[in-house]
């Protein structure tokens, strides 16, 4: 009855590629997708990473869009980017994650037009955005009133029936 | 009602306390920090986002920059996603950040948005930490989720409940009209089963 199952917390899969630094990268992440309540879809990833030597800025990329990771305590980021509940497509964010030379190297072939798949991500994961709950199709009573409309007619018809 | 326009209206606040002269002034990075809650109804156990943007505005990049936000009191509200502590090791100048936190208030009742403190370095050799206010949502009422589910919820459940309880009505006198219709068909069919063997 409540909406609430729509309030959906996207866990993320899997990791696709790797560390290079020997570095291991976990990502949780989340969206807000109930669009009666909140305004805008909002993606928020937290990486931990596992080791000695972690980076000290982290940097993604999504769908085009650079962001910075902000620290959240030793070994730990948060990336989070917002988008329209209108724009925002339904499925898997393919997020990339770089160092500081990987963010360098990103900058400069984004600057000179080139394709950035030539450098290779730290990590990469998927951040599942299941779609919006933007309230129900039909209004419950209007279909209740179109119920008693459709009962209503039938017992009109009998009974005109009935007295002829 | 409880729409929150003025909470996403924000106005940016900036306050700079330490101001020192005029020529080291624009060798300053200076940030400005808004924070946003972005909801239409701020519903208890529900999402409540928040989003914080911090601009430089300054000729150099602000490093060192924390974000602070302990406006949310662990016995009114749960973290579902984010931190509210952060840290951006640099913000170039002319650049902007933008951090979101979702988290949920565990009851309802008027809660009043204060705004987050930021903690920098303006310059390369500054050795006093430069201090921010963001922007204060204001005041909001958070409803209770009962109150909410009354008012926006599908509401499946009661008219189910209600159309059982129009039952009787409706089938009750068609029951009748059926049993006495159907009586009525078989004094019929035996007459007439007599007529044909007479």
């Amino acid at each position: 009855m409540t909406p609430t199952h729509c309030i959906l917390v996207a866990l993320s899969l899997c990791a696709v590629a790797s560390s290079a630094a020997g570095c291991k990268y976990a990502v949780e992440s989340y969206t807000t997708s109930d669009a009666m309540i909140v305004n805008e879809a909002a993606f928020i990833a937290q990486v931990s990473a596992e080791c000695e030597d972690s980076p000290s800025n982290l940097y993604a990329e999504v769908e085009g869009r650079l962001l910075v990771a902000a620290n959240a305590g030793p070994n730990k980021y948060q990336v989070s980017w917002l988008d329209d509940f209108k724009k925002a497509r339904r499925g898997d964010y393919y997020v990339k994650f770089y160092d500081e030379a990987g963010y360098g190297q990103l900058r400069k072939l984004l600057r000179d037009g080139e394709s950035i798949s030539s450098v290779t991500p730290v990590h990469s994961a998927y951040v599942r955005y299941p779609g919006a709950y933007k309230g129900v199709w039909v209004n419950s009573e209007f279909l209740a009133a179109i119920v008693s409309m459709v009962v209503l007619y039938f017992a009109y018809t009998f009974k005109s029936k009935i007295v002829s | 009602m409880y729409s929150l326009k003025s909470f996403v209206i924000v106005a940016l606040i900036c306050t700079s306390l330490t101001v020192s002269s005029q020529n080291a002034d624009s060798q300053q990075a200076r940030l400005l920090v808004s924070k946003q809650v972005l909801n239409k109804l701020l519903v208890q156990d529900s999402d409540i986002l928040v989003k914080y943007t911090i601009y430089n505005v300054g000729s150099v990049p602000a490093t060192n920059v924390v974000l602070q936000d302990s406006g949310f009191p662990d016995e009114a509200f749960a973290t579902v996603k984010g931190n509210l502590n952060i840290r951006f090791n640099r913000i170039p100048s002319g650049a902007n950040v933008t951090h979101a936190v979702v988290i949920k208030p565990l009851t309802y009742g008027r809660f009043n948005f204060t705004a987050a403190v930021v903690q920098y370095k303006s310059s390369e050799g500054a050795e006093e930490p430069q201090f921010a206010i963001s922007s204060e949502p204001g005041e909001g009422y958070i409803i209770s989720y009962a109150e909410y589910d009354k008012k926006f919820s599908p509401h499946l459940l009661d008219w189910f409940v209600f159309a059982i309880m129009t039952l009787p009505a409706v089938v009750g006198p068609f029951m009748l009209w059926w049993v006495s219709k159907s009586k009525y068909e078989l004094i019929l069919k035996q007459k007439r089963e007599k007529v044909s063997k007479d």
